[in-house]
């Protein structure tokens, strides 16, 4: 294929699956700038990798791999690190949350327990309430089904005790 | 809250949140065409500055040492310690290995590119990842202990034999522990200078490897 039909039909579907790269932004971006770099960081990957996707997985399940991979890695020299993600204003000012005050506390207790968590067990958790099966779970990860299973109700645990000290 | 609740308000969250920053095709073609900022790109792009420099300069430096011997070149550095022969076959040798270190370079620079333009699981990529950049600070290491100890070994040389000519004499032994203990400390210099700048970033990867071999751990 021709690399600008490549390029288009990668934008194409990109595009309409971008969600899965916002959600990433967000589980492990503090601010706005962090957000937009990662963004466009995962962007870049995705396209660098595209070649190599044959289709063998899921092409969201390659976006998540590719994401997942990127925002664990991700580190630009003289920023810091992203360590905690917090609602962005312009989501604080959304009016459908306005309208719902008790959306807001939970969706703040939600990333308020996400952010406990390390990089690896955000993964993970973002896969689970993304309702992967652990059999997703362990082709994202490259760990084993069992290994996810162990992983994921030492996460369940960490949450509960946040969630409901 | 109870856990099975998370769910349905992570997707209210995402629904919110993705409507929000929702870009176009357009927006996409435009990033894709961007300079990525990630580590290992910004490392790439410095060793693409090194391949090119370094090829170039030994490639110059083979064809113009046989040519010092052809046209009458005054006042080169070692004239009078060396012969113009011997002169002319240590240039040759320093420019074939400076020409080594580029295509040392040029090797680790592709290994990149392929890591780059795979798409392995998380737990392969970060081994993948913390390979490479061992790789990059040995190579690192090894160009810039070794060249510095050849420009040292090359002055030394220069003032121990500025009077006399050439013997095997005690000089000889002078010249090989310059040679060692500049090794050792230059190696020790460079290995710190690598862990300043990579040191961090490669801790943060092996603590996710870690992590993820915690679990293989538990599980066994």
């Amino acid at each position: 294929m021709k690399k600008d039909n490549l390029e288009q039909e990668f934008v194409a579907r990109v595009t309409e699956s971008q969600g899965i790269v916002h959600k990433i932004c967000n589980i492990y971006c503090k601010d706005e700038e962090h957000r937009k770099d990662l963004f466009q960081e995962i962007l870049i990957q995705l396209w660098k990798s595209y070649t190599s996707f044959r289709g063998e997985a899921k092409f969201s399940t390659w976006m998540y791999r590719v994401g997942l991979n990127v925002a664990i890695q991700y580190f630009r020299k003289g920023k810091k690190r992203p360590e905690e993600t917090e609602l962005s204003a312009k989501l604080q000012n959304l009016p459908e949350l306005k309208k719902d005050d008790s959306l807001e506390e939970e969706i703040r207790l939600l990333y308020k327990a996400i952010n406990t968590l390390n990089d690896i067990e955000k993964a993970i958790v973002m896969l689970y309430l993304e309702e992967k099966t652990n059999e997703e779970i362990a082709e994202i990860t490259g760990i084993t089904q069992n290994y996810v299973r162990v992983k994921m109700n030492r996460v369940k645990t960490k949450l509960k005790k946040i969630l409901n000290p | 809250m109870e856990l099975v609740e998370l769910k349905s308000i992570w997707k209210k969250a995402n629904m919110l949140q993705t409507a929000d920053h929702e870009v176009s095709a357009e927006e996409v073609h435009r990033l894709i065409k961007k300079r990525s900022n990630t580590a290992i790109s910004r490392i790439k792009r410095e060793m693409r500055f090194k391949i090119w420099f370094m090829g170039i300069i030994g490639v110059v430096g083979m064809v113009m040492s046989p040519l010092m011997l052809i046209l009458d070149v005054e006042d080169l550095p070692l004239d009078g310690i060396l012969s113009r022969v011997e002169i002319s076959i240590l240039y040759f040798l320093m420019s074939a290995i400076i020409f080594t270190f580029s295509r040392l370079i040029k090797d680790t620079h592709d290994k990149i590119s392929n890591y780059q333009n795979s798409s392995s699981d998380l737990k392969t990529a970060i081994e993948e990842i913390i390979q490479l950049m061992h790789r990059i600070m040995k190579l690192a290491v090894k160009i810039g202990a070794r060249m510095s100890t050849a420009i040292i070994i090359w002055i030394a040389y220069a003032v121990l034999y500025k009077n006399d000519p050439f013997a095997f004499d005690l000089r000889i032994l002078y010249l090989i522990a310059i040679a060692a203990v500049s090794y050792k400390l230059l190696s020790l210099l460079e290995t710190w200078v690598q862990e300043r700048k990579y040191g961090k970033y490669v801790k943060i990867l092996k603590e996710c490897r870690d992590e993820l071999e915690v679990v293989n751990n538990d599980s066994e």
